[in-house]
């Protein structure tokens, strides 16, 4: 009697399980981009500076092989052509200002940084990708700042303490990685390699307070 | 979309702190009841005779599932707010190995070890010590292995999810693991009956 | 007390998914519980050197600076699945010392692979970012890709050695 009354438990249960998978095989999936508008927490992030990275963190993060990394440049081909970031990919606005672009280009929850020139079509850009839920980040200044801080490091000149002169060879080796013209080549072949050894690269933020997991 | 809860009502610290307690006591209770304090019970999986193992989770992962698909479809569970583990290709599966040889060598892992010790295993207590020792050894190691663990060679593939990589709906995909499941507890039903005789007397 | 016998583990893996699912619901997370040794492990290590702390990548993240370890939901859950494991290891009559393994080895040898089984495994766990309830429940509910190949590596790890450890267990 006991005995019985435990199969038809289970013969349930694996009813009820098929009738539930049966639903499940229909329902609509999620919308893969959230588009919400959120005005407020877009000025609490403009507020705090959040939506800036410079160009110091992310030679860093290009130099590290920081995969999780999507270097966006707006600007139209030509400009492209004549010379962009290393490693960076060209959307320009007017491709990427589309929902489909959107919806492909930025799915895989990696971290956007985008520049133009200055930053006026950038902040643009940042905006309209925000809005979509995008984790985007503008480059402080542009290419034009890129061109003068990363590629063109300044000489401290002959009387600077030793971690100036340190701190020079090493931002022109990074300099070299990316393309760049170095004004004065230094004199021995001993320069260090991308470990600048300046303060630890900003952590990435989230929109909201980071889960993380076990 | 009112769900997660405590994010999207951006619900203090203390309060999320007490709510994982009471749900960690519910899951230590279940643990228990199931019999995962008991290493043996648990190491005998591995020899196909007792596949208790792989019933309780495989059962929790396709109900838990199940609800993550239905709220969300609801439009009151919000996936982008969600934890969703994030996917280093290579660190997890070379960590996942190195965890089979852990689980088949100590009997144990991590949620059940505490379940043990909770009910006086002793050796559990010892499994417990080997888990920190292991954890301080990998923190000493982990700047050195950094472009596997999280750089270039890690294959990471940011909130990667099996609906996304195989091009079908959540639904679709948590239908086919409903299926899997089900044939997996009628074979491990099977399984047991044809060798688990021996093991259900306690050690 | 004569212990009772162990409940059906499809009506507790059934119950143990409604856990997890309020989990996720409620908090956005879920269950986790190599995460809380790892910041045991660093709140030692910061109370010794904080320092150690501080020039660790891996390690600061946790830990470092004004960060303090412990303050995660994690270490309240893992202190709940001591609690909940406690209380129905004594209301089942399980709550008694015991040493299991198999009949071919003795406690001693036991105690000596439960430490090298554990050292193996926090050693994974921490690799994989989880170990089996935060990357095989957890990320598997969730649907993660990484997860699943995770969740398969444990058991195809675990399968593979068992033969080799077989004098262990049975």
């Amino acid at each position: 009697m006991k005995l019985k009354l435990k199969l038809e438990n289970r013969q349930i249960g694996i009813f009820a399980v098929f009738i539930i998978a049966f639903i499940m095989l229909f329902l609509p999936g999620q919308d893969k981009s959230k588009y919400s508008f959120k005005p407020d927490a877009i000025a609490g992030i403009i507020k705090e500076g959040k939506d800036h990275v410079s160009p110091g963190d992310l030679s860093q993060w290009i130099l590290e092989g920081k995969n999780d990394l999507t270097l966006v440049d707006i600007r139209p081909k030509e400009e492209f052509e004549k010379g962009h970031i290393k490693s960076a990919k060209n959307i320009p606005l007017d491709a990427l200002m589309k929902r489909s672009t959107i919806e492909s280009e930025f799915v895989d929850g990696k971290m956007v940084i985008l520049y133009s020139n200055g930053t006026s079509h950038a902040a643009q850009a940042w905006l309209v990708l925000k809005t979509a839920g995008v984790d985007c980040y503008i480059l402080d200044g542009g290419y034009n700042y890129w061109n003068e801080t990363v590629l063109n490091p300044k000489d401290p000149g002959a009387g600077a303490a030793d971690d100036e002169i340190l701190k020079y060879q090493a931002a022109q080796s990074v300099a070299d990685y990316f393309g760049g013209a170095s004004q004065t080549k230094s004199g021995d072949g001993a320069v260090k390699g991308g470990d600048t050894g300046a303060k630890a690269p900003v952590k990435r933020e989230g929109k909201k307070k980071k889960l993380q997991g076990c | 979309m009112f769900a997660p809860l405590a994010v999207i009502g951006e619900w203090k610290d203390g309060i999320v702190w007490l709510i994982s307690f009471i749900l960690g006591v519910g899951w230590g209770f279940v643990l228990e009841s199931a019999g995962f304090g008991n290493s043996r019970k648990l190491a005998l999986q591995f020899y196909l005779r007792d596949l208790t193992v792989f019933k309780t989770m495989f059962s929790a992962i396709a109900t838990a599932m199940a609800g993550i698909i239905f709220l969300s479809a609801f439009g009151w569970l919000d996936l982008e707010s969600m934890f969703i583990n994030p996917t280093y290709l290579w660190p997890g599966i070379i960590g996942g190995l190195i965890m089979g040889v852990g689980f088949a060598v100590g009997g144990y892992c991590p949620g059940t070890s505490m379940v043990g010790l909770a009910t006086l295993k002793v050796d559990a207590a010892f499994y417990l010590t080997g888990i920190l020792f292991g954890i301080f050894v990998f923190g000493e190691i982990a700047p050195l292995i950094d472009s596997f663990f999280n750089g270039k060679y890690s294959g990471f593939m940011g909130r990667a999810t099996l609906p996304q990589f195989i091009g079908l709906s959540a639904g679709v995909v948590g239908f086919f693991v409903i299926l899997m499941a089900l044939g997996g507890f009628w074979g491990a039903e099977w399984l047991e009956r044809r060798f688990g005789k021996s093991a259900h007397r306690s050690a | 007390m004569q212990p009772k016998p162990y409940s059906s583990p499809y009506v507790m893996g059934v119950l143990l998914g409604l856990i997890l699912l309020a989990s996720f619901f409620i908090t956005g997370q879920g269950l986790g519980a190599s995460g809380a040794f790892q910041r045991a492990i660093v709140a030692v290590e910061k109370s010794i050197s904080p320092e150690h702390v501080n020039q660790n990548s891996y390690l600061a993240h946790y830990g470092g600076g004004k960060e303090n370890p412990l303050a995660n939901y994690l270490i309240f859950q893992i202190i709940g699945v001591f609690v909940g494991g406690l209380i129905s290891g004594v209301m089942s009559g399980r709550f008694r010392v015991e040493i299991n393994h198999g009949p071919q080895i003795t406690d001693r040898q036991r105690w000596l692979f439960a430490i090298i089984g554990g050292a193996f495994f926090g050693f994974g766990s921490k690799l994989a970012r989880g170990c089996t309830s935060g990357v095989a429940l957890t990320g598997g509910a969730s649907l993660s890709l990484g997860s699943w190949a995770t969740m398969m590596a444990i058991f195809a790890g675990a399968y593979a050695t068992a033969y080799f450890v077989r004098r262990l267990w049975i």
